[in-house]
């Protein structure tokens, strides 16, 4: 592996270009990163991605929106949720809570949508709340979803218009259930 | 950040295209909003199939580096330039172990070139960097709202 230091040899930059780009990218420097989506799954293994998200809104002042989808799956006896509207409230309510009690200007909202959706509705999410990044959580997988990958994760950084973060969350606390999911809670802590 | 402490260094690892503008934004951003510092990354790709023949020159792979580091300066960020060499495989690799090695708290990703279809048949960066990386990862998406419609950076120099 090579390294080394930058060379001043080599610059050929168009100083023109480079002054117009920054005096017009002021005022978006600064209205940037003020408005946060944040995806939340399960609020014990996403502690860490609202950690991330308390000290990237404290620097900025910036208001947090916490997005918890509900999936809704087809099978033999109909259209069932793989959660009730209660427990998905709870994980809502508790992120909400957390950030708030830091802080930061927090609101949160519980959207439901079918399996295989999640990444479009937050994204849905996002733009109705003008978000400037989406922070989601990202988990290590393995075997076939380590082979094909995050599904929802892949499609929210393909189609996103905002930056994503992806924050890892505690290997030890990977979910059980559904890995490769971006929301729905299970054995969630009273 | 967060749990992971305050974030001071962030490594923006460049493709050296023209969709590396809009990631450069974020970069500056990042920056001048948490008052980081932000080491420019480049990987040469080396081709194994070419008996390891690298598809830039050394001189081609610096060019966009010390762009962006000329650009974060210009803003006030702190920045610093790398370009290290590796299969055209192990590009992931490289990334992290530079990451580990220059202490970085978070990896700012461009939108990458490849295409939908390239997308599924080969997992993508992000996805392979968050494997065997431990920090957050910055993915800049291929239609930003606040970057499109920019002039497109120098590219390599590819005129005599």
């Amino acid at each position: 592996m090579e390294t080394g230091r930058v060379r001043s040899d080599s610059f050929e930059v168009d100083h023109r270009q480079v002054q117009t780009l920054f005096s017009r990218d002021r005022h978006i420097i600064a209205e940037m990163l003020s408005r946060i989506v944040v995806g939340v799954k399960r609020l014990d293994v996403d502690r860490p991605v609202l950690g991330l998200v308390i000290s990237l809104a404290s620097e900025t002042g910036g208001e947090v929106h916490v997005v918890h989808v509900r999936q809704q799956r087809c099978s033999k006896g109909g259209p069932s949720y793989d959660e009730t509207m209660e427990d998905a409230s709870r994980v809502v309510e508790q992120a909400v809570f957390e950030l708030r009690m830091a802080g930061i200007g927090t609101n949160g909202k519980v959207t439901s949508t079918l399996e295989g959706r999640v990444a479009r509705s937050i994204m849905e999410q996002a733009d109705l709340f003008a978000a400037d990044v989406i922070v989601v959580g990202c988990r290590k997988h393995h075997g076939l979803h380590r082979l094909f990958g995050n599904s929802d994760r892949d499609t929210l950084v393909r189609l996103s218009s905002v930056p994503v973060l992806l924050a890892p969350v505690e290997s030890s606390q990977r979910p059980t259930d559904g890995a490769g999911e971006l929301a729905g809670p299970r054995d969630l802590a009273p | 950040m967060g749990a992971y402490g305050v974030v001071s260094r962030l490594l923006f690892a460049i493709d050296g295209g023209a969709l590396d503008r809009d990631a450069l934004e974020v970069a500056v951003t990042f920056g001048t909003t948490y008052r980081v510092e932000v080491r420019v990354l480049r990987v040469r790709k080396g081709d194994c199939a070419h008996g390891y023949r690298y598809i830039e020159t050394n001189e081609e792979a610096w060019t966009p580096v010390n762009y962006a580091v000329f650009e974060l300066r210009m803003a006030g960020v702190g920045a610093s330039g790398q370009v290290v060499r590796a299969p055209v495989d192990q590009v992931a690799q490289a990334i992290e172990q530079v990451a580990r090695a220059w202490g970085a708290d978070a990896v700012l990703l461009g939108p990458g070139r490849r295409s939908r279809l390239g997308r599924i048949l080969a997992r993508p960066l992000e996805s392979r960097l968050e494997e065997i990386l431990r920090l957050p990862i910055i993915v800049v998406p291929r239609s930003i709202r606040s970057g499109s419609g920019e002039p497109a950076p120098p590219t390599a120099a590819r005129t005599p």
